[in-house]
Parts: C-alpha cells; sequence; structure tokens
C-alpha cells in the first residue's frame, strides 16, 4: 500500500479508494433494490376490501343494538342488507343507540365494505343518528336469529371492522394488538373460517344472543376451533357459542 | 478497543450468539399452523379464491 | 484532537457517503412499495400505512444488520475502514427509520382507542407466557429504546465526557438491542408470513453479524506471549518493518503497543485511540504524524501529543534495537512523555 492509499475521513480519498467506493456502492444499491423486491414479493396476500372515509352519505333504515349495533337498510335493488356500526376509532356505538332502536333512523358516516359485508363508519358527535319521522319499519323489522346447524370450526377471531377493509392485512399476530383493542372497543368480533379448498367465511360471534366483549380476549388472533350453533340473522350469519367453547389448536 | 473490552466484547456474543439462535429456532418450531377446515358447511361459503 | 462540539463535523467523504445512503434508503423504500402493491392478487392491496410500516421495519433490521458487520470486516480488510468512519450517520439514520416503524405501529395499531397506545402496547397481547403467541412488539420497543440511547449520546461531546470506556460500553447496548431486534422478528413477522425465505434472510443476517464478531474477536484475543528479554518485548526484524506502519504487540498486562517506523526512526505509542479506542497500530504516518485508521486522529510519534491545537495525548513507550530487531519495553510512559526515537542504523 503506497502512502497515497491511506484512507483518512478528513482528507480527499485516494483515487484506489474512489473507484473501490463507486464499485461498492453500485453493488449495494443492485443489492438493496434485490432485496426490497425480493422481500416486499413475497408477502401474504392481505384481502381485498376498503374503508372510502372521504365520502360521507346517510343511510335509512331499522337500527338494533343487540347483538351489536346495526342498521337494516335496502341495497340498491330492494333487498334488506345489514350494516354493522362503528365509530370513526376502534369503538361500538351500540350503547348510544338506546331509544332509537328498532325505530326508523337516518345514519350518517362513511362505508367499509369487504364483498357482501358492510360496516356503516358513524361520523364523531351526536348527530350520526336521528329518527327518521317520515319513515316505516316495512320490511326492515330485524328478524329472530334463525337456528341453522351445530358446528365445530376452526378459524381466527378477528374484529369485523378492519378485516372489512379498514386495515390490509386484518388477521394474524402482526395484527393482533388491533384486533383486540377493536373488540376490548366494542366493535363486533367475528370468526373467520377458511376450508383446504380456499373458500371463506365470516361469522359475527355472539353468546346467546348478546354481544361478546373483553371476555373473548385472550382468543383474538389465535388459531382456534369453536363449538356453537350456526344461525341465520337476515343476511348475516351468526356463531352463537360461550368463551367456554372456545380452544386454542 | 482496549482489552478489557475486546474480552468483554468477545463474552458478551458468545452469550448472545446462543441466544438468538435459540430464538429462533424456537420462534420457526411453534409457527401457529393455519386454523384450516376439512370442507366448509356449504351454507356459509362466500368468498372463494 | 480535540475541535469545538459542531453537531457534525462534515467533510467531502461524510457528503458523499450520506448522499449515497440517502438515495440506497429512498431506493429501498419506494422500491419495497411499489413491488408489494403489485405483486398482491388482483382487487387486494397493503394498506398504505402498513406498507410504509412493513418498509421500514425490513429495512431498519437489513440496515442494523449491515452496520454490526462493518466494525468486524474492517478488522478483517482495509477496505472497509471508510465505512467505520462513516458508521455514525448509518447507526442515526437506522434508529429514525426504526422509530418512523415504531410510530406508524402506535399510531395504528395501537392508537384510536380510549385505551392509551403504551398501555395497549404492553397489555393487548397479555400471553407472555407462549412463545408463538409472545408479545413480539414489546421486544422491538426494547431495541428502540437502546438505538435510542445510543442515537442521542452518538456525538463526541458524549464520548469526550463519558470517557471513551464508558462510552464503549454503553454503545455495546447496541448488540443487545439486535438479538431482540432478532427475536422481535422471529416472534413477530416470523409467525405470520409464510415464506421460507423470511426465516432465511433472518438467519443469514445473524449469522452473519455473530461469526464476524466471534472471529475477529478470537482473532485480536489471540498471539500474546512475546518473548521477553530483561523486560523487553520482541517486536520484530527492522527489515520487516514497513515505513510509515506499525506492528502491534500486545503485552501480558496493559494495552497493546503500536511500534511505527517512520524512515529510520522507530518508536513506540499506545494502540488505542484517545477518541473512541481505535486500533492505531492499523493506522500509519500522514505528514510525521501517527493516524488512527478510524477517524483520522493525530498524534506526534516523538511524544504522543496531538499536534496544536489539539491536546489529545497518548501513552510512550521506550523503544531500542539490537543487532537488527527491534524491542519495546512495555512499562508506558505518562501520556505525552517524549521518547526519543530509535534510530535505525545506529549502534547502540
Amino acid at each position: 500500500m503506497s502512502k497515497d492509499d491511506f484512507f483518512i475521513g478528513w482528507a480527499e480519498p485516494p483515487k484506489v479508494d474512489r473507484r473501490f467506493f463507486l464499485g461498492t456502492g453500485l453493488g449495494l444499491m443492485a443489492g438493496t433494490a434485490a432485496t426490497a423486491a425480493g422481500v416486499a414479493a413475497l408477502q401474504r396476500p392481505v384481502g381485498p376490501g376498503d374503508w372510502n372515509m372521504g365520502e360521507i352519505r346517510e343511510w335509512r333504515g331499522i337500527a338494533t343494538a343487540e347483538p351489536y349495533g346495526m342498521l337494516r337498510t335496502l341495497d340498491l335493488d330492494g333487498t334488506p342488507r345489514t350494516a354493522l356500526l362503528g365509530c370513526q376509532g376502534k369503538c361500538g356505538v351500540s350503547a348510544k343507540i338506546g331509544a332509537l332502536a328498532g325505530k326508523p333512523v337516518i345514519v350518517k358516516g362513511s362505508l367499509i365494505q369487504r364483498g357482501p359485508h358492510t360496516m356503516i363508519a358513524v361520523v364523531d358527535g351526536l348527530d350520526w343518528i336521528r329518527e327518521d319521522t317520515g319513515g316505516t319499519i316495512g320490511d326492515l323489522a330485524f328478524p329472530s336469529p334463525e337456528p341453522l346447524f351445530e358446528a365445530t370450526l376452526n378459524g381466527e377471531i378477528l374484529d369485523s371492522k378492519c378485516w372489512f377493509g379498514a386495515m390490509r392485512p386484518s388477521e394474524g399476530k402482526v395484527h393482533k394488538s388491533c384486533a383486540s383493542l377493536c373488540i376490548r372497543g366494542g366493535i363486533p368480533p367475528a370468526f373467520y373460517v377458511k376450508d383446504r379448498k380456499d373458500q371463506k367465511a365470516l361469522i359475527i360471534m355472539t353468546p346467546g344472543g348478546y354481544g361478546h366483549n373483553k371476555d373473548l380476549l385472550p382468543f383474538v388472533a389465535d388459531p382456534v376451533a369453536i363449538t356453537g350453533q350456526i344461525q341465520r340473522f337476515g343476511d348475516l350469519f351468526l356463531l352463537d357459542a360461550p368463551v367456554s367453547a372456545i380452544n386454542r389448536i | 478497543m482496549k482489552r478489557a473490552h475486546r474480552k468483554s466484547h468477545l463474552l458478551l456474543w458468545l452469550v448472545l450468539g446462543p441466544v438468538m439462535f435459540a430464538t429462533i429456532i424456537l420462534a420457526v418450531l411453534n409457527r401457529p399452523a393455519a386454523p384450516v377446515n376439512d370442507a366448509l358447511p356449504d351454507a356459509l361459503i362466500e368468498e372463494a379464491n | 484532537m480535540s475541535h469545538d462540539y459542531k453537531a457534525v463535523q462534515w467533510t467531502p467523504f461524510k457528503k458523499r457517503f450520506d448522499l449515497w445512503m440517502l438515495a440506497g434508503i429512498i431506493l429501498y423504500l419506494i422500491g419495497f412499495i411499489v413491488v408489494g402493491e403489485v405483486t398482491q392478487p388482483p382487487g387486494e392491496s397493503i394498506h398504505p400505512v402498513q406498507a410504509v410500516m412493513r418498509a421500514t421495519g425490513t429495512l431498519a433490521f437489513l440496515l442494523l444488520t449491515f452496520i454490526l458487520c462493518i466494525g468486524p470486516l474492517a478488522r478483517m480488510t482495509d477496505r472497509f475502514k471508510p465505512f467505520l468512519y462513516n458508521r455514525r450517520h448509518l447507526g442515526v439514520t437506522t434508529f429514525l427509520i426504526g422509530l418512523i416503524h415504531a410510530a406508524l405501529v402506535m399510531m395504528w395499531y395501537h392508537g384510536f382507542s380510549e385505551t392509551n397506545p403504551f398501555v395497549s402496547l404492553f397489555i393487548s397481547n397479555p400471553r407472555y407466557e407462549s412463545l408463538s403467541g409472545f408479545p413480539f412488539e414489546v421486544l422491538g420497543f426494547g431495541a428502540l429504546l437502546i438505538m435510542f440511547l445510543m442515537a442521542a449520546t452518538s456525538h463526541d461531546f458524549w464520548n469526550a465526557n463519558l470517557g471513551p470506556g464508558v462510552w464503549k460500553a454503553l454503545h455495546m447496548g447496541v448488540y443487545v438491542a439486535y438479538a431482540l431486534l432478532i427475536a422481535h422478528v422471529a416472534l413477530g413477522a416470523i409467525q405470520f408470513e409464510k415464506s421460507p425465505a423470511y426465516v432465511g434472510l433472518l438467519v443469514a443476517g445473524a449469522t452473519s453479524v455473530f461469526a464476524l464478531h466471534v472471529g475477529t474477536g478470537m482473532m485480536t484475543l489471540r498471539g500474546r506471549d512475546r518473548p521477553e528479554t530483561d523486560g523487553w518485548l520482541k517486536v520484530a526484524n527492522v527489515t520487516d518493518m514497513e515505513d510509515a506502519r506499525a506492528k502491534i504487540v500486545r503485552p501480558a498486562k496493559g494495552e497493546a503497543i503500536a511500534i511505527f517506523r517512520d524512515g529510520d526512526k522507530v518508536s513506540a505509542v499506545s494502540n488505542v485511540c484517545r477518541h473512541q479506542g481505535g486500533p492505531l497500530g492499523e493506522g500509519r504516518i500522514v505528514d510525521g504524524c501517527i493516524t488512527c485508521p478510524w477517524h483520522g486522529f493525530q498524534y506526534r510519534m516523538e511524544d504522543g501529543q496531538s499536534p496544536p491545537p489539539f491536546t489529545e495525548k497518548i501513552a510512550t513507550y521506550a523503544t531500542r534495537i539490537i543487532d537488527g530487531v527491534v524491542y519495546v519495553n512495555p512499562e508506558p510512559n505518562v501520556p505525552g512523555t517524549p521518547q526519543t526515537p530509535s534510530q535505525i542504523g545506529a549502534t547502540s
């Protein structure tokens, strides 16, 4: 090594070093780009769904507070649809429906939608729900849950709001804390099940017609098996099972 | 680096290394199994890939 | 060499280094987000906030792995020494990228609820007793906390005021941070993602850092026993001593000694630079001064003092040449003590 080859940070780098730096720099850049592409491309599919936060609109329908805050409303083609209700953050709104339950109401918020599943994220403040004085109940009355069959299913407990499209991904261990906070706050919990043909279903969870709450938290986002009764609730499915029927796999 | 530092440096790595690798091995062995069902009741199926 | 404590002692090299670093970081983040977007199945897309969260998280891991490899690589080949020179900027940048990752997680996953995000961090996942269910976010929080302490004390002001010994010990905490980061990834992303390539990347990172540190650690601990002649240690034959370079001798007691040759003069000083403990014996003589390979701190050969206006002093040692063989007295002089160099060719 000649004297000129010695690198000192405060001096001009020697010529040999400059060529080396250029080579190393370009090599590191190529490696960086390749690693970024590789690491990004191998991520699991995160699922569809979206929250159109910017579009605030109003829905007319019938509200209920049990098992969770929901609005039964007419679809564009005239069929009744059930939209879950949530706040803008990680909380449910069932406690705020109060005396308006069962009455025609107008609800104001933005839509979170994944396939047939919808949630209305209602606007902050008190005017998110008001009585629809000109409205009629008609076909929109909430039906009683209709028992379908008993089943033991493997799946994952998660919060409906994130899964509907508020977050992507919205499942698994990385999302566990968020799902716990959502369910703790009153967002309806759901059981997400898949089969070997990669067919999927989402079932809203309830123990005996009421809402689950903190009792569910130890099992959120873990692989579990649940034995319970599948019920039809309008266009939704419910899984009626107590926490004692949940087992970690 | 002073000799004392070189020694504690090496010792620290001799402790941290096995801890690191043990964590990785145990974490990989304990990865949660995907909670898949053999077949879902037809009534429930809505989203197919 | 003391100096005023400016935020950064800018040099043309540092500026170029930082520009390359910035370009690499932007390339990674944009590349990750774009490729992540186009490789998802039709109709599916990672949420932009979560895409940035993942891009910064993976980048912070890769950067810290690279940073921790620089030190040992620089001991093995001179070529890597320039990376050492600006490692600090890389370290602080890595902390900032980790901070963005953590801030997004706290806001996105732990925010928007009545529960305080920092309370949520520790209680939302209560499965501390489980391995696969372990609240891995807490581990990342710990790693980031250590990196915050490193970044906050990374300046030479702290190095000078805490003393290089305490400072170096404190900064070894970064190895603990790396182990925490490995656990954070292993018990987090690895429990969720399915591709074995992620496990491969994690193992490759941990193995590189571990093997390089233990390898160089063993290397420098070896070779201490030197034949003594009435208390003097044999260094080398004069003919084996390269001009303007040093031989390093490690006595049984005390610090390593760097014995330099400058033309026909031979002098010995402590091998430990006053700045950050850099190995002076791996440096060389520039303009008559011993120059540290790490950050270019300089000392005069004849008295171990930094040239004015700087005030650093290192220990000097007595040398002698008998029958063409250089010897050094392992008893250090008080730092800054003038010591007449041995003259090659003179009879002694």
